[in-house]
């Protein structure tokens, strides 16, 4: 058992170490130049404690950005599902807000927001939301017509049948929505940075990519996918513990 | 030979039918059948499958409306009105994924005191009805650790577990394998027969013919969609009941003799 789970962690750390290996000697061996690929042991060996900071602000960003928008979603999910007639009159607009890029949004938030903190926040929270919300009305409509007509035989009121079907019913479909807007919001918190800003992870991917100073984009990148990584991870704990009786695959 | 079924929602009826009619859309499930269940039977209705038993056992518990005739429940129709409890159980047990055994058995309890928790008289009724379907260690199990025949067993002690004077079984063991079925069957009819619950009258649907004989004081013999009343043979067999036995095979030929498809002219 262990010997199989030990192979699951070093099959892939043997590969990405690999990867690692060949970059560095093609960097070196073809001698490219480092504005255009720098070796792995110069991004790493350049790294500055300031980048610490960087990541705060856009971990710090899309964190409250995915907050705000699950909230908003879980939420706008209830309603929708409680009314039909919101839900009516929502959802096209809701589908049209969710199909317009982020990209196209960004620059209207930075002029209303400003170029601080909340504009990217705003921009994680709207790329962050219509995932959950979508995921969330589909787990709240999934409970089969036999466990509505189970709980008919009970008379349950309406509100019985939401809190005590409807709502852990539609976990398992909040928690794989969650996943993925965790990683969306750090999307949307960089996109914002690209836009206007004086901190965080896309302002530093444009001034350093502007000063051909590429070894520092590369860090920046690769920070912005630890935060996804790890945000990924923690959701998937708590999901272990709080939908560890479902099924549904979470992809 | 049989006596033509109990017509009338008299006073000695539980639960009387006339000329009930279940429409779905354009769909007629039921097609007029009237019927008379008294205080103490198990009754089985027998069809084929799709052939709109269900939607008569759901009217019963009032999940389907009648679209033509009466159906009452001691006099009243049925419904959320109802005089009595009814329960119903269903083919798929339907426990909550997220709740333990104990806990999916206290939902009734549950949602009639509309509350998140149950009290300690509650509670100990609801053990007492695990171990009478033989999941007392059970208790704290998730459904997904049982098997199919105990998460069955668990349905049926939710089912009891809001004291139901009326037990509606569609299928119950149905989608479970032969021995088990058997076994589940056995007891069913021990909790029935046992005296225990406030239980008055079980109607139960079955596609399966020697299910109804083995289980049944009365077996309604129901048509091809839409359903309309064949026959109704009383079992007067001694319980427990043996299928070797030569009057089980008997009965078990009469009613297959009613239930054949009848050739159109």
């Amino acid at each position: 058992m262990s010997r199989v789970l030990d192979s699951a962690i070093l099959t892939p750390i043997g590969f990405i170490l690999g990867v690692l290996v060949v970059w560095q000697a093609l960097v070196v061996g073809l001698g490219i130049p480092e504005y255009l690929l720098p070796a792995p042991l110069v991004i790493v060996t350049t790294i500055e404690k300031s980048l610490l900071i960087e990541i705060g602000y856009t971990a710090g960003e899309a964190l409250c950005g995915f907050i705000i928008a699950s909230a908003l979603a879980f939420a706008g999910a209830v309603l929708f599902v409680r009314y039909r007639t919101i839900e009516q009159g929502l959802f096209p607009l809701a589908i049209t807000l969710k199909t317009t890029p982020i990209v196209a949004i960004a620059p209207l938030l930075v002029l209303w927001l400003g170029t601080g903190w909340w504009s990217k926040v705003a921009a994680a929270v709207l790329i962050a939301f219509f995932p959950v919300l979508v995921n969330t009305v589909k787990g709240l409509k999934a409970p089969e017509a036999d466990f509505q007509d189970l709980f008919a035989t009970m008379r349950a009121e309406p509100a019985q049948v939401f809190r005590k079907l409807r709502v852990p019913y539609c976990l398992p479909y909040f928690f794989s929505a969650l996943k993925i807007s965790s990683s969306l919001a750090i999307v949307g918190a960089i996109v914002g940075e690209f836009v206007g800003a004086e901190h965080g992870l896309g302002y530093l991917i444009v001034i350093s990519s502007a000063h051909l100073e590429t070894p520092t984009v590369f860090q920046a990148i690769g920070a912005a996918a630890m935060i996804g990584i790890a945000m990924f991870y923690v959701l998937e704990f708590i999901e272990k513990r709080v939908v560890f009786w479902a099924q549904i695959e979470t992809e | 030979m049989h006596a033509m079924p109990v017509a009338g929602t008299g006073e000695t009826c539980l639960i009387g039918a006339e000329d009930v009619r279940i429409r779905f859309g354009d769909v007629e499930a039921v097609g007029g059948v009237s019927l008379g269940i008294r205080g103490g039977e198990f009754v089985t209705l027998l069809g084929p499958s799709g052939c709109g038993k269900s939607s008569l056992l759901k009217a019963i518990a009032g999940l389907v409306p009648v679209a033509g005739g009466t159906l009452a429940v001691a006099g009243r129709p049925a419904g959320p009105a109802a005089a009595l409890e009814v329960g119903l159980m269903f083919q798929k047990p339907l426990l909550l994924p997220w709740r333990t055994t104990l806990l999916n058995v206290e939902l009734p309890m549950e949602i009639a005191l509309k509350s998140s928790g149950v009290g300690r008289f509650e509670r100990a009724r609801a053990v007492e009805l695990l171990r009478m379907v033989g999941l007392a260690d059970f208790a704290a199990a998730y459904p997904h650790q049982l098997s199919g025949g105990m998460q069955q067993r668990a349905a049926l002690a939710r089912t009891l577990m809001s004291d139901p004077d009326i037990l509606l079984l569609d299928e119950p063991f149905g989608a479970l394998d032969e021995f088990t079925r058997e076994t589940l069957n056995g007891e069913l009819l021990a909790i029935w027969h046992s005296g225990t619950t406030r239980l008055k009258a079980i109607v139960m649907v079955t596609h399966s013919i020697p299910e109804a004989v083995a289980m049944s004081d009365r077996i309604v013999v129901l048509s091809p969609r839409p359903a309309r009343l064949i026959d109704v043979i009383a079992v007067k067999l001694p319980h427990p009941r043996d299928p070797a036995d030569a009057a089980f095979a008997r009965v078990l030929g009469e009613v297959r003799a009613a239930a054949r498809p009848k050739v159109a002219p």
